[in-house]
């Protein structure tokens, strides 16, 4: 499906019922909106993972981000988190999706974190894998080293340094296939629809201008953040700044060791995790 | 969910993704719309049967008409098959289904058919179970009294000569119980039936709808699943739909009543492979 947004329309999928009738009445389950990791990513990456699993306790919606996937393109000077966060926002209020569990992976969790910043009361609970407060280039860049060997950092450095075709083609060939410990599954990324030109614009000059560390402490609902240790995209000590930076009574902070930036698919477990923890919303 | 259409915000839900990953490809699903039975009940029921079976082959769409269940009210002069068809093409426009299979389902079907007819291109395909194309009160009321006994007759008979209050409960406790049975009725009955709009509905627009003209329109392959034991839908209206259709299929089950996926599930396995058959 297809919903207009604003100037863009957006692709969403959506698996499980909200309303499932039981024996004596009716059971509400929660919503859960996936952000998906990018940009230059698309949903699809939730659809043999998480969403399936979350579909037992919650209707689940799959959104691809403006930019991203099957929604429309827009241009780059909209490639912004700020776009994105009001992008949720209309998406939620046209479909009245109300108190969402909102749960994003890399750059998706950095949306969630900033509309969960900025509108409090939306969201019920925040899942946050593999989340930061701001892309510091030097402690990923440290992480391929230690992961990947010196080839790997170097890689990693000349792409950051300058984003284009030439420098994120050797990027997606070193350096990608350290996101995860197990490897990179070939039929994962022939699903995707992927926008580099989103990826590029992102690393080059939108993360420069993001740091969340100064809002993220106006959040007000349950947070589950999962790391995964060994994650050279966003490394740990990143992840670890953001943590300090969140209300500490509402955080639940879950290392996963031998996990990269697909931490679902290196820690099968955490999963379970975050299904116990959208059951608690309902 | 809750989407705005026209003057009214309707309740939609799902089951079952659109794309799901299979190899390399995301496969893309066809998506059943299913237009409840009615008048006043909502799509709840559809959910204890025929949609996870559909699910497992196509993404389900469930709507509550306007007027029905969590769907906002809307005005009583614009519950009429003509308002719904209008919503469900908003609708579909709204959320971009191209091509859906629409289910239209007993008292559903009526706003299904006039979906169909005057939008032939719409729905790739029609699935009609115990679909009638008008209302003949004597027909009803003759099956009552076959199908049921002389007090469900005449229950039925005061009913549908003077749709009210007093005539709907003996029309619910007497007549009813045979056109779906006590477990089906559980599922059906729920407190907020909007009783108003099934009496506004008996009252108007039952008497005079006759679709027996939109019928030769329909393009789309339609597969009826009929339950010959249905007394409000009776088995000679039922025909009359499928003596009208260009491109149809139709499968009798005999014994069964208005829910013919409860009262014959191997309905259910047909109506999965007819979505799922390209």
């Amino acid at each position: 499906m297809k919903l207009q947004v604003g100037d863009v329309r957006l692709f969403f999928d959506v698996d499980g019922a909200k309303v499932v009738p039981t024996d004596e009445d009716v059971d509400e389950r929660p919503t859960v909106v996936l952000l998906h990791p990018g940009p230059g990513a698309d949903h699809s990456l939730y659809k043999d993972t998480i969403g399936p699993l979350l579909t037992r306790v919650a209707q689940v919606v799959y959104l691809d981000q403006r930019g991203d996937g099957r929604s429309d393109r827009s241009d780059s000077s909209r490639w912004t988190l700020d776009t994105w966060v009001e992008d949720l926002r209309g998406f939620l209020e046209a479909l009245e999706l109300e108190r969402p569990v909102l749960l994003g992976s890399s750059v998706g969790a950095l949306v969630a974190l900033r509309f969960a910043a900025r509108y409090p009361d939306v969201p019920s609970r925040l899942v946050l894998v593999s989340a930061v407060a701001r892309q510091v280039h030097a402690r990923s860049v440290a992480a391929f080293d230690r992961l990947g060997g010196p080839r790997a950092g170097e890689v990693a450095a000349r792409y950051y340094a300058e984003p284009n075709d030439v420098t994120f083609a050797e990027y997606l060939r070193v350096c990608l296939p350290l996101y995860t410990r197990r490897g990179l599954d070939a039929e994962v990324v022939a699903r995707m629809e992927m926008n580099p030109s989103a990826t590029e614009h992102w690393d080059g000059v939108e993360s420069r201008r993001v740091d969340l560390r100064d809002e993220v402490g106006a959040i007000r609902c349950p947070i589950l953040l999962l790391a995964g240790e060994d994650d050279p995209a966003f490394a740990l000590p990143g992840v670890e700044e953001l943590a300090e930076h969140l209300p500490q009574k509402l955080l639940e902070f879950r290392r996963y060791p031998n996990a990269g930036h697909g931490v679902f698919r290196d820690a099968p477990e955490a999963m379970d995790e975050v299904v116990a923890f959208v059951r608690g919303a309902s | 969910m809750r989407v705005q259409v026209g003057d009214v915000k309707l309740f939609v839900d799902f089951d079952g993704a659109k794309l799901r990953p299979q190899g390399p490809w995301l496969d893309e699903r066809p998506t059943v719309l299913v237009v409840h039975t009615g008048p006043g009940v909502d799509h709840l029921p559809y959910k204890n049967h025929l949609g996870p079976t559909l699910a497992t082959v196509a993404q389900v769409l469930y709507v509550d008409l306007r007027g029905h269940g969590r769907s906002d009210p809307g005005a009583p002069g614009d519950w009429n098959v003509d308002t719904w068809t209008a919503d469900l093409v908003a609708l579909l426009e709204l959320l971009d289904v191209e091509r859906p299979v629409v289910v239209g389902a007993g008292w559903g079907a009526f706003t299904a058919i006039r979906l169909a007819a005057l939008h032939p291109r719409l729905p790739s395909k029609l699935v009609l179970a115990n679909p009638n194309a008008r209302f003949v009160a004597a027909r009803s009321v003759a099956a009552f009294d076959e199908l049921g006994n002389a007090e469900a007759g005449e229950a039925a008979f005061n009913f549908f000569s003077d749709p009210t209050d007093q005539t709907l409960g003996p029309y619910l406790q007497l007549s009813f119980p045979f056109v779906m049975g006590a477990a089906a009725m559980d599922a059906l009955v729920r407190p907020d039936w909007n009783f108003p709009l099934a009496l506004e509905w008996s009252r108007g627009e039952m008497r005079t709808i006759d679709l027996r003209g939109d019928l030769g329109a329909i393009t789309a392959p339609t597969f009826v699943v009929a339950g010959d034991c249905d007394p409000q839908y009776p088995r000679a209206s039922i025909e009359e739909v499928v003596d009208g259709l260009n491109d149809v299929r139709v499968e009798w089950f005999p014994g069964a009543r208005h829910s013919v996926w409860r009262d014959a599930p191997a309905s259910l396995g047909l109506i999965r492979d007819f979505v799922a058959e390209l």
